[in-house]
C-alpha cells in the first residue's frame, strides 16, 4: 500500500501535518531572540544545541489568529527549501502513514493564502488534516517583508 | 567520496602542485641552467606525477610525463642540453598535463590522449640525443639517484603493467587494495606513500621497510581534506559557546572546584580555538607559486622583460580571506606587467635597468596582513589620469585642475576607469582596480596606491587575519541585545543628560555629535530597529555613543548600555533574514541566547547617514554651548567663498541639502535644482554678498530657506560651517569667535530670488 507518513502537528483550533521525511526533530522550550526588521512571519532565532536556527511564525503565515502568550511554544524543526528552520506550533501528533489515494486537494472554502501554502488536505475519521508545504512556506514567510 | 574517488582526488592534488614545482624549476633553470637543485625537484615532479598516474592506470597521462622525464633526465644525465626550445617544449608538456588532469576530474575517465603538439615538441627537442630508451621499459632504464623516493613507487608499475593489460590490473589492484589503501592515504603522507604502500601489497619483498620508512621520514606534513578543516572549526566555534555558556553558569556558584575547572577549560578551549584557526591558515606562497611563471608569460606577451621578487612568502592567512584575495593579487600583478612596467626601449631610454621588477612583500602588522605590490615601472601619470577623468565626464575641467595628487591616485579606483587607450586583453578594460577595491573592502581589508612618476608604483593591501571568530562589543537597545565588530569602533561616550558639557545636539532634524572639533552624525539605535514601527519613548537615563568608522567615515550610534566585549562566533543568518540590511550574522552568547550582529556599513545607509548633508559639516573650532536664552538666536554659519562667511538666521532654514553638479537645471527664470519632487530656484550666496564665486565640479551645499509665502529658495554655499548664537539685537552682523560676521540679507535675498539667472556659468 502506497503511502506516505506525516508528521501531524496542532495550531489553533486546526490539525495540520507536514512531510515525515522533512522533520528533523521537536524540541520544546527553546528561547526566542526576536529579529528585528525582519519579515512579520519570521518569529526569530533559536539556539539549537548551539546551532542557530530560524523560527518561523506559523499562525501569522497561515493568517490565524495570534496567540497571546505562546512565547516558547514547541518547534518542529524541518528542513524547508534547502536549509533548517523551526516552525512553531502548539503541540506534536503522532506519525501517521496515509495512503496516497486519500489526499485531495485543499478545500476551495480556505482563504486562497492558506491554500497557496497547502499540498493537500486529508479526510480523517475525526478531523481534516491540512499538508503544509513547508519549501512554499519558506519562501513566503521571506518574501512577505 | 568513495575511497577510489578520495585516490583520484589525492592524485589530482598532488599532480598539480607537482606541475607548479615543475613550473617554478623550469623558469629557474631558464635563468641559470646548471643549477643542480631545480633540475633533480622538476625531474621528481614529473616521475611521481607517472607513477601515480601509471598505478591509476591514466595512460594517457603517464605517456606525456614519460616523455617529458625522457627529455629532461637526458639532461640530467648531460646527454642532452638545456635550451630554450627544450624549456619551451617541457613547459607546454607541463599544460598539456594540466589539460589532461582537468579533463580527468570532469569526466572522470582518462580517455584524453597524450596531446599530439605536446609530444611532438618533446621529441623535436630530445632528438638530437638518440639515445634515449623507447617505450616502457624507459621507466627502469632512467638512473636515477638511490635515494629519490619514487623510484621505489616505480618499478612495480612497470611489473603489474607487464604482468596484465595495464589498465585492467592497475585498475582492479587499486580497488582490491582501495580499502587497505584509503585509510592510510587520509593518515599518511601523501599518495606517494600510498602508492609504495600498494606496491609493497604486490610486490612482496620487493621493497624492503627501509625504503616506505624512508618516504615516511621525508614528508612530516598531513594531507587533510579543507572541508575537515572547516568541520573541525565548526566544532570548535561550538566549543568556544559552551565554554562561554559554563563560564556564565559558574559565575553564578560559589564553588571553588568549579572555579577552577571552569578556569582551565577556558584556557584550554582559548588555545584549542587559537591553534585550530591556524590550520585554516595557509601560506601565501599558495597564491605566490603560481606567479612566476604568469608573470614569464605576461611579460613575454607584453614584449617586456620582468622579474618578480616575493617576500613573506609564508605569511599566513586563513584560507577564505585567501580565496577572497586570488583574483585582486593576479590583476595587480597584470597590471603591473601590462601597464607599469615599460617596454626595454623606453626603460634604457630613461637609463633603467631593461628588466623591470616587481616586488611582492607580505608581512604581518598590528593583527592585519600587510601585502604590498610595488613594481619600479613608470608610474602612475597622473596627468593622465586628470585627462581621463574629464573624458570620462567625472569631473570637468576646472575641478580636475584642482585636484591634489592624491586625489588623482583615488580617482583610478573609480568604476571603469582606465588611462590606456590600448585596453588590452590581459588587463581587460578598467574595471580592474576598482574590482580590486571592493573585493578586499568586502573582506575587511583596504586598498591604498602610493606612486611616484618615473620611478614606479606601490599597491598597499591589508587585509584581516581571519574571519570567523571576532571580537565584539555588547550593546542593547531596549530590551534587545546586539553586538558590534570591536574593528569598526573608533570611542565610547557617555551621555549624561543632567551633566553639561558636549553632548548630542538636534541641528534641523538631525541628530549631530561635536568630536575632536569634527561634526559627525548620529543615529539612535533604538530608531533604526524600530524601523517603521513605533518609536517606543525615549529613557532619560544615561546612553551611551559608540562612535564607529567605517569606509573612512563616522557616525555615532547611540545605545542604551553597554556591555562587555568579548570573542564570539560569526554565524550566518538564514536565507530568509539575511538580506536584512543592518546585521551581518549572529552568535549565542554565553547565557545560551541568540543575539544578532550589527552591519555597521548597513547601519550607516539605513539610516541615510552617510549620503546626507550632515556629513559635509565641519566645525572649525569646537564651541562651548551657551545656554539659550530669549536673547541669543540660533544662526548658521555659511561660506560662501573662500574667505567669506555669513550667518542666518536658523529659524529661516528649511533644511539642508546636497547637490550634485549635474543636477543643476537651467530654467528662464535662472537656475534650480529638483528637490523632494519641486523645483527649487537657486540662489547664489558669493553674488548676493558681492563676493567671488569659486568655480567647482564638486557636489554642493544648499540652504533651503523659507522665503515667504510658502516660497522657498536654495541658497547655494561652498560649505556649511558650523551653528552658534548670537545676540538676537544684532543686525547685520555679528561677533562669532572674535571675527566680525555678516548676516546674510534675506530681504536681498527675496529680491534676488525673483530676478533673472544669478548662478553664474562657472558653475
Amino acid at each position: 500500500m502506497a503511502g506516505i507518513d506525516l508528521c501531524t502537528f496542532e495550531l489553533g483550533a486546526g490539525h495540520y501535518a507536514v512531510d515525515a521525511s522533512r522533520v528533523q526533530e521537536v524540541v520544546r522550550g527553546q528561547e526566542l531572540t526576536r529579529v528585528p526588521l525582519a519579515p512579520p512571519a519570521i518569529a526569530g532565532l533559536i539556539n539549537m544545541r548551539g546551532a542557530l536556527v530560524t523560527a518561523v511564525d506559523l499562525r501569522r503565515l497561515l493568517g490565524l489568529e495570534e496567540d497571546v502568550d505562546a512565547a516558547i511554544g514547541t518547534n518542529l524543526v524541518v528542513q524547508a527549501d534547502g536549509e533548517v528552520v523551526s516552525l512553531l506550533v502548539d503541540g506534536i501528533g503522532d506519525v501517521i502513514r496515509v495512503d496516497e489515494a486519500m489526499l485531495e486537494p485543499p478545500p476551495h472554502t480556505l482563504p486562497a493564502e492558506l491554500q497557496q501554502l497547502l499540498t493537500h488536505s486529508c479526510q480523517l475519521p475525526e478531523t481534516v488534516l491540512l499538508v503544509l508545504d513547508v519549501d512554499r512556506a519558506m519562501v513566503v514567510a521571506a518574501a512577505r517583508a | 567520496m568513495s575511497e577510489i574517488d578520495e585516490i583520484v582526488h589525492e592524485f589530482l592534488a598532488e599532480s598539480r602542485e607537482g606541475l607548479d614545482q615543475l613550473d617554478r624549476d623550469l623558469l629557474a633553470l631558464d635563468d641559470d641552467p646548471n643549477a643542480g637543485d631545480p633540475l633533480d625537484s622538476a625531474f621528481r615532479a614529473l616521475h611521481t606525477v607517472k607513477g601515480t598516474a601509471g598505478l591509476l592506470g591514466y595512460a594517457g597521462v603517464e605517456e606525456l610525463a614519460h616523455a617529458a622525464e625522457q627529455v629532461l633526465g637526458g639532461v640530467r644525465e648531460g646527454s642532452t642540453a638545456l635550451s630554450p626550445a627544450i624549456t619551451a617544449a617541457l613547459l607546454m608538456a607541463g599544460d598539456a598535463l594540466r589539460a589532461q588532469l582537468a579533463h580527468i576530474e570532469e569526466t572522470d575517465s582518462d580517455d584524453h590522449p597524450a596531446p599530439e603538439a605536446a609530444l611532438r615538441a618533446l621529441d623535436a627537442a630530445a632528438s638530437p640525443n638518440a639515445g634515449g630508451p623507447p617505450g616502457g621499459d624507459g621507466v627502469v632504464a632512467v638512473p636515477m639517484p638511490a635515494s629519490s623516493p619514487p623510484a621505489a613507487s616505480a618499478e612495480p608499475v612497470t611489473d603489474l603493467g607487464a604482468a596484465t593489460s595495464p589498465e585492467a590490473a592497475a585498475g582492479a589492484d587499486v580497488q582490491a587494495a582501495s580499502v587497505a589503501v584509503a585509510p592510510t592515504v587520509a593518515a599518511t603522507a601523501g599518495g606517494i606513500e600510498a602508492a609504495s604502500e600498494l606496491a609493497a601489497l604486490h610486490d612482496d619483498g620487493e621493497h624492503t621497510p627501509a625504503s616506505v620508512a624512508t618516504v615516511g621520514v621525508l614528508e612530516s606534513t598531513v594531507r587533510v581534506d579543507v572541508a575537515v578543516l572547516d568541520d573541525l572549526m565548526n566544532l570548535v566555534g561550538e566549543l568556544v559557546l559552551a565554554r562561554n555558556r559554563l563560564r556564565e553558569l559558574a559565575a553564578g556558584r560559589v564553588d571553588a572546584d568549579l572555579t577552577s575547572v571552569t578556569g582551565r577549560l577556558h584556557q584550554v578551549t582559548g588555545e584549542l580555538q587559537q591553534r585550530v584557526s591556524r590550520t585554516r591558515m595557509q601560506p601565501l606562497s599558495v597564491l605566490w607559486g603560481k606567479l612566476p611563471r604568469l608573470v614569464h608569460d605576461l611579460a613575454i606577451a607584453c614584449g617586456k622583460e620582468v622579474r618578480i621578487e616575493t617576500h613573506g612568502a609564508d605569511t599566513e592567512l586563513d584560507r577564505s580571506v585567501l580565496e577572497a584575495i586570488r583574483d585582486p593579487v593576479t590583476h595587480l600583478v597584470r597590471n603591473a606587467i601590462d601597464h607599469g612596467i615599460e617596454s626595454p626601449a623606453v626603460r634604457a631610454a630613461a637609463g633603467k635597468p631593461v628588466e623591470g621588477c616587481l616586488s611582492l612583500r607580505a608581512f604581518h602588522e598590528s593583527g592585519r596582513v600587510h601585502i604590498e605590490f610595488s613594481d619600479d615601472g613608470g608610474g602612475i601619470d597622473l596627468e593622465a589620469v586628470r585627462r581621463r577623468a574629464v573624458d570620462r565626464r567625472l569631473l570637468d575641467p576646472a575641478a580636475a585642475e584642482r585636484l591634489d595628487d592624491r586625489e588623482l591616485l583615488q580617482l583610478v579606483f573609480a568604476p571603469s576607469f582606465s588611462t590606456t587607450d590600448a585596453v588590452t586583453q590581459l588587463s581587460g578594460r578598467g574595471v580592474g582596480m576598482d574590482v580590486v577595491k571592493t573585493n578586499v573592502e568586502r573582506i575587511g581589508g583596504t586598498v591604498d596606491l602610493r606612486s611616484v612618476r618615473g620611478e614606479g608604483t606601490v599597491c598597499a593591501v591589508t587585509i584581516p587575519l581571519t574571519l570567523a571568530i571576532v571580537p565584539a562589543l555588547a550593546v542593547c537597545a531596549g530590551d534587545d541585545r546586539f553586538l558590534i565588530p570591536q574593528v569598526h569602533i573608533s570611542e565610547l561616550v557617555r551621555l549624561d543628560p543632567a551633566a553639561s558639557g558636549p553632548g548630542v545636539e538636534d541641528v534641523l532634524g538631525s541628530q549631530v555629535y561635536r568630536r575632536h572639533g569634527q561634526l559627525i552624525p548620529v543615529i539612535d539605535l533604538v530608531g533604526v530597529i524600530a524601523g517603521d514601527g513605533p518609536r517606543p519613548t525615549m529613557s532619560s537615563a544615561s546612553r551611551t555613543l559608540v562612535v564607529i568608522h567605517v569606509d573612512g567615515e563616522r557616525f555615532g550610534l547611540v545605545v542604551d548600555g553597554v556591555q562587555d566585549t568579548q570573542d564570539i562566533v560569526v554565524k550566518p543568518l538564514g536565507r530568509c533574514l539575511s538580506d536584512i540590511q543592518v546585521f551581518a550574522g549572529a552568535t549565542i552568547m554565553g547565557d545560551g541566547r541568540a543575539a544578532l550582529i550589527l552591519d555597521v556599513h548597513g547601519l550607516a545607509k539605513r539610516a541615510d547617514v552617510l549620503t546626507s548633508h550632515t556629513s559635509a559639516w565641519q566645525a572649525t573650532e569646537p564651541i562651548a554651548p551657551e545656554p539659550e536664552t530669549a536673547d541669543r538666536v540660533r544662526m548658521l554659519v555659511v561660506q560662501a567663498s573662500d574667505t567669506r562667511q555669513a550667518v542666518l538666521p536658523l529659524h529661516a532654514v528649511a533644511r539642508l541639502e546636497r547637490h550634485a553638479r549635474e543636477g543643476i537645471e537651467r530654467l528662464a527664470t535662472g537656475a534650480a535644482v529638483q528637490s523632494r519632487g519641486k523645483v527649487l530656484p537657486l540662489v547664489e550666496l558669493a553674488v548676493v554678498l558681492g563676493a567671488e564665486v569659486t568655480a567647482s565640479a564638486d557636489p554642493f551645499d544648499v540652504v533651503v530657506l523659507d522665503l515667504d509665502a510658502g516660497r522657498r529658495c536654495g541658497l547655494v554655499v561652498d560649505a556649511i560651517l558650523d551653528v552658534v548664537e548670537v545676540d538676537a539685537a544684532d543686525s547685520g552682523s555679528s561677533i562669532v569667535d572674535g571675527r566680525i560676521i555678516e548676516h546674510v540679507p534675506l530681504d536681498r535675498l527675496r529680491a534676488a530670488s525673483r530676478s533673472v539667472d544669478l548662478v553664474t556659468a562657472g558653475r
